[in-house]
């Protein structure tokens, strides 16, 4: 595991900033809060000139076993070389507040985790599918995707052969008709 | 959206009144120089290009959800086969994550080890893209050589590991065979040379005109635009941040060691050349270290052959040979990770591509595709 040596404790800034509930721990440097708060955490985080979290480096999703989804954004910064880790709780609507308004680096991360996770992300300037084709209607990293039940690759591309077969149908009543 | 950072305005520069219509090119997804398959939508004026549009996803495997179903020892050859250039990086960053959640003692000849083969797989890597880049910029001669030194790297890891591309050699405990006196002369060997080989290759290439002139002040990413789209690794360094998670978020036996960190100045395709060079000459610097300091004792620990970690989450992360390897591991305490989620270096650099390429010619888009240095395998996971 890596080893920071001078970590910032932004206990006090948190305290001050954010009048909504969240669980800080300095040891560890992780920030657990509701997602619907993140926009005045990312304003905080990319403007306070004690936080000066500049480097979004990683943005990521999980699904916990009750069925609960957590998005993961790793900051840290570039000068003032500290990292803070956030875990945001998604409400049940499945959108979370995007952070490409202040970095960049989210545009293809968060669209990495719309594809995977199906989570929607309110304010990106171009949500798409990253990985998989647009035509696919399954989210593959949900827990409800079974990977041991899916017999054959070829098979995820169900609804495509779907789609094809309706359109040929369509194809050969027109013809008819 | 407010202007997050100032870039270059190359295309101002080339701008004049006369209004031609836009041409909207497809490059890919089977082009020899886009380094797999990769395609990129670009968008021109005449020869100088406005946008760029990448699409990736064709080598896709869904590699994070096929590390849930298997056990840990069975997902660090899979992972190997994400960044297969640098699959050394691949396995340590599995070991090291489920290691952080298993509370065993790596001996320190294993991490010592560890860091010599992560050392010379980086080499190994940067002189794969110097043969790919020189390709990439239209000499082909520095191929023949740049092969040829890293076929001895690869000697090296077949005497270790018993593989020459995907080696499973790091694993949890410690790596999966002692080095031996053969290897360590084979070593020795490698680098007394190995310095003159590079001096070499920059009298062939590096102080070459033709190619300075194509590659300076081209593809320039400035260093508030490096930091906001979080590209990693030498395309960062090249852009003047001075940012390596061995230093900075040193892990393994890296704080024991002593190297310098090269920076660019330009942030352009020719700085993240001399980036590559000078850290081939580093990493060879810091093998040598752990050459002269291999300490005596066990390669691994015993560790029973189905690994069980303990419930919670780890986030770790190394500096790869494309840049910052991140991996974020779950664990219900269970034989297989609950989630996990890998960072991949070239996913993020690749992002910036569109920045980097605006305004410039049309000519000069695959010289920059082949400084950032992707591997698509990596990019799709």
């Amino acid at each position: 595991m890596n080893r920071v040596s001078a970590q910032t404790d932004f206990s006090s800034v948190f305290t001050e900033a954010f009048p909504f509930e969240h669980e800080y721990d300095p040891e560890a440097q992780v920030l657990k809060m509701a997602a619907e708060h993140l926009p005045q955490a990312f304003k905080l985080f990319a403007e306070d000139s004690r936080l000066k979290l500049d480097y979004l480096r990683d943005m990521t999703a999980k699904e916990e076993p009750e069925g609960e989804f957590f998005t993961v954004y790793n900051f840290a910064s570039i000068e003032l070389k500290h990292v803070l880790m956030v875990i945001a709780r998604v409400a049940d609507d499945l959108t979370v507040p995007s952070a490409t308004e202040y970095w960049d680096s989210a545009n293809w991360m968060e669209r990495e985790v719309f594809d995977m996770f199906g989570i929607k992300f309110a304010g990106h300037p171009d949500l798409r599918r990253i990985y998989l084709e647009e035509t696919v209607d399954f989210y593959p990293l949900r827990k409800s995707f079974k990977l041991e039940e899916v017999p054959n690759v070829g098979d995820l591309g169900g609804r495509e052969r779907e789609l094809a077969k309706a359109k040929a149908k369509a194809r050969a009543r027109e013809e008819k008709g | 959206m407010a202007v997050k950072y100032e870039q270059p305005k190359v295309w101002d520069l080339r701008w004049d009144d006369l209004l031609t219509e836009d041409l909207v090119l497809n490059v890919g997804p089977q082009h020899p120089s886009t380094h797999g398959v990769l395609r990129l939508i670009v968008t021109s004026d005449g020869e100088v290009i406005k946008d760029i549009e990448p699409h990736i996803g064709f080598l896709h495997r869904g590699m994070e959800k096929h590390s849930e179903i298997k056990e840990y020892r069975q997902i660090i050859p899979l992972w190997e086969r994400n960044d297969y250039l640098s699959a050394m990086h691949m396995g340590y960053m599995v070991t090291s994550a489920a290691e952080s959640l298993m509370e065993i003692e790596v001996p320190r000849r294993a991490e010592y080890i560890r860091v010599m083969m992560l050392e010379l797989q980086r080499i190994a890597s940067h002189l794969f893209w110097f043969a790919s880049f020189a390709l990439d910029s239209g000499a082909v001669t520095p191929l023949f050589y740049a092969l040829k030194e890293r076929e001895k790297i690869v000697d090296l890891f077949e005497l270790a590991s018993g593989a020459r591309l995907l080696y499973n050699y790091i694993r949890p405990g410690g790596v999966r065979r002692d080095i031996d006196a053969q290897f360590m002369e084979k070593l020795a060997a490698f680098l007394k040379h190995f310095n003159y080989y590079l001096d070499e290759c920059e009298q062939l290439y590096s102080g070459n005109a033709i190619f300075i002139n194509r590659a300076r002040n081209i593809g320039v990413l400035s260093r508030e635009a490096a930091v906001n789209l979080g590209v990693s690794g030498p395309v960062l360094r090249g852009s003047g941040v001075e940012w390596d998670i061995r230093k900075d978020e040193p892990y393994s036996v890296y704080p024991e060691l002593k190297f310098d960190i090269p920076v660019g100045e330009n942030g352009d395709v020719l700085d993240r050349y001399n980036v590559r060079f000078y850290e081939m000459r580093m990493s060879a610097e810091i093998v040598r270290q752990v050459m002269e300091g291999l300490p005596e004792g066990d390669h691994i620990t015993k560790v029973p052959p189905s690994i069980k970690t303990k419930k919670g989450e780890v986030y770790v992360r190394q500096e790869a040979s494309r840049g910052e390897l991140g991996c974020y591991l779950v664990s219900d305490g269970g034989k297989k990770p609950w989630r996990l989620h890998v960072r991949p270096p070239s996913y993020l650099n690749l992002g910036a591509l569109a920045t980097m390429c605006r305004g410039y010619m049309f000519a000069d888009l695959i010289i920059i595709l082949g400084s950032i240095d992707i591997v698509l395998g990596d990019v799709d996971k």
